[in-house]
């Protein structure tokens, strides 16, 4: 049975950092790919820190591949339509599927890539590298309601149970003849209701026990939770938060006074 | 002693629902006894439950008439969280009663919730994780548990919130053998180590008249029989209208006594049934062919 969520096991250098730093990480990851929207040659920057962020954590590799190999349609999309867009401005530089691209088209499309996906891969980072009862704690010292971090411990509770129940009803049922896995399409549809009705019931009946262990464990009943395993902050987070400050403002300050790699390069 | 739970003319029905579950229902428990409620499904043995915890109307909405004291005082008057404090609540399903990514934080979290200070929840868990043999596990995910070792950690999950009542609606009901034995051995020390009232429904009829201090067999939302094990299995006609199972020994009894066999009681348990063939066997039988 495996467990749905995101978290990674470890001890690396990221995992030890204050959840409250990761956050701040992806709040400056946000600001410096809104600055750099328009200009993928700066932006590229943001996406290659977060490189070195999910290798410094130790995460598998795998997962930067999968983010970018399911992005790669997007990233596609992404380019053709704002260089459509921009098919009259800049230097002409080659024509893709029957669209003109010139460079500042191809920079606000990767510019356009990069300001979805660094932002998701830094969460990516967050949720991979803060402990699930951590992040109880997040919210509440950010001033929201612990409840609300508890939903989205519970909601993933909640979802590993629904897929262990499905997995059972599928067996039930497939026990009982009914060929849940046709290679018929409209069987398969039709098979599809002995699996969902029970599962949908199974799954009411799972919200309503799930709600019944928080009420017999005492939650909610006051504002102020208190911490078996608290936050710590220490130096290493300071220096962290630092050196991402620096890094970031850097990107910013430096696209804001009409930086761009891109031309340096192409020296125009 | 006080009386742990006070029911009575207990009257409930569900909202929306025109039948009553409960119906003139009576029953009290002194602290630290140790009852095992019994009865055919759909006669409210869940429903009772519900509401000596609270769930009921704290969670299911429904129509309550008559007297329940919890500890002495009307639940009516208990805050929600004073009810929790006092009752502890275990059920069926392991799976669902386990939400944290290790056993310790799954321990760690109604402490977390009472708001206790943070050695006080460390040492309370650990404990409770020694106790019930959990304390090896700490940090697996409770995911690598068997099923019964999750029922363990569910019930230690709440026993470390220190109930004075602690109920249990077949808490055994998913589990394999090995898994059982293990969660009634837990049960059962309770009553020995730690004096607290424990109210469990559970269909083991062999285990129940063994530890059991009271029985209380239900039918169509009342209590028809409530008593000492001996007692309550001494009247074969009415264990016969409630469709409880006897223990396999008193019904051999309740045969030979059809029969017209003379016996001077009815035995519950294997050992008590032996003494009694013996005495009935005495005069025939050589000392020692019955042992
Ligand atoms: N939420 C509800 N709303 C309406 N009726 C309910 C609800 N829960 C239970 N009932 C009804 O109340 C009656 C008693 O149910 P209850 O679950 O208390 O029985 P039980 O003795 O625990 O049975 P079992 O041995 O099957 O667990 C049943 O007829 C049931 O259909
Ligand atoms: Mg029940």
């Amino acid at each position: 049975m495996g467990e749905v969520g995101l978290y990674v096991e470890g001890r690396s250098v990221i995992h030890n950092l204050d959840p409250r730093v990761k956050l701040l990480w992806f709040v400056f990851v946000l600001a410096a790919s809104i600055v750099c929207q328009f200009d993928g040659s700066v932006a590229v920057f943001i996406f290659l820190s977060l490189v070195v962020g999910m290798a410094l954590a130790g995460l598998p590799l795998k997962r930067l591949l999968l983010i970018v190999g399911y992005s790669i349609v997007f990233f596609i999309v992404t380019i053709l339509v704002w260089a459509s867009y921009y098919q009259d401005v800049g230097r002409y530089l080659f024509t893709f599927a029957g669209v003109r691209v010139t460079d500042v088209g191809l920079l606000v499309g990767t510019g356009k890539f990069f300001l979805i996906i660094n932002p998701i891969v830094s969460m990516l980072i967050f949720f991979s590298t803060v402990k699930p009862y951590d992040l109880v704690q997040v919210f509440s010292r950010i001033g929201l309601p612990y409840k609300a971090g508890f939903m989205l411990l519970l909601s993933l509770r909640m979802l590993s149970l629904a897929v262990s129940e499905l997995r059972n009803i599928m067996d039930v049922q497939k026990a009982r003849g009914i060929e849940v896995d046709s290679r018929n399409p409209f069987k398969r549809v039709a098979n599809l209701i002995p699996v969902f009705v029970p599962l949908v019931i199974r799954i009411m009946g799972l919200a309503w026990e799930l709600s019944i262990t928080l009420m017999v464990r005492g939650f909610g009943y006051s504002r102020e939770r208190s911490y078996a395993f608290p936050l710590r902050w220490g130096s290493r987070d300071t220096i962290a938060i630092i050196l991402i400050a620096i890094f970031y403002t850097g990107i910013i300050a430096v696209k804001l006074a009409g930086f761009s790699t891109y031309y340096m390069i192409a020296g125009v | 002693m006080g009386y742990a739970v006070e029911v009575r003319n207990l009257w409930f029905r569900y909202m929306l629902s025109e039948e009553w579950v409960l119906r003139d229902l009576s029953l009290a428990v002194e602290e630290g006894e140790f009852i095992v409620i019994m009865g055919p499904s759909g006669c409210g043995k869940s429903t009772l439950l519900y509401i000596l915890s609270g769930i009921i109307p704290n969670m299911i909405r429904g129509e309550v008439k008559g007297e329940i004291k919890i500890l002495g005082r009307d639940i009516r008057g208990l805050k929600p969280e004073e009810i929790t404090r006092s009752v502890g609540f275990v059920f069926q399903n392991p799976d669902s009663q386990l939400i944290m990514p290790t056993v310790l934080e799954e321990v760690v979290m109604g402490l977390e919730n009472l708001g206790l200070d943070r050695g006080e929840i460390l040492g309370r868990a650990r404990e409770i994780l020694s106790y019930v043999g959990l304390d090896k596990k700490s940090n697996m995910p409770p995911r690598s548990l068997s099923a019964g070792e999750k029922q363990l950690l569910a019930i230690a999950s709440v026993l470390a919130m220190r109930p004075r009542i602690l109920i249990l609606d077949e808490p055994t009901s998913m589990l394999d053998h090995v898994g059982t034995m293990k969660v009634l051995s837990l049960i059962e020390s309770l009553k020995k180590n730690l004096g607290i009232t424990v109210i469990v429904v559970e269909h083991r009829i062999e285990w129940a008249v063994e530890i059991a201090d009271k029985i209380a067999i239900m039918d169509r939302g009342t209590v028809v029989a409530y008593g000492e094990p001996s007692k309550i299995f001494s009247n074969p006609e009415l264990i016969k209208k409630t469709g409880v199972r006897p223990p396999m020994i008193s019904e051999v009894f309740y045969e030979l006594i059809d029969r017209g066999v003379k016996v001077n009681r009815i035995p519950i348990t294997t050992k008590e049934g032996i003494e009694e063939l013996r005495r009935l066997l005495g005069r025939s039988a050589k000392p020692g062919t019955l042992t």
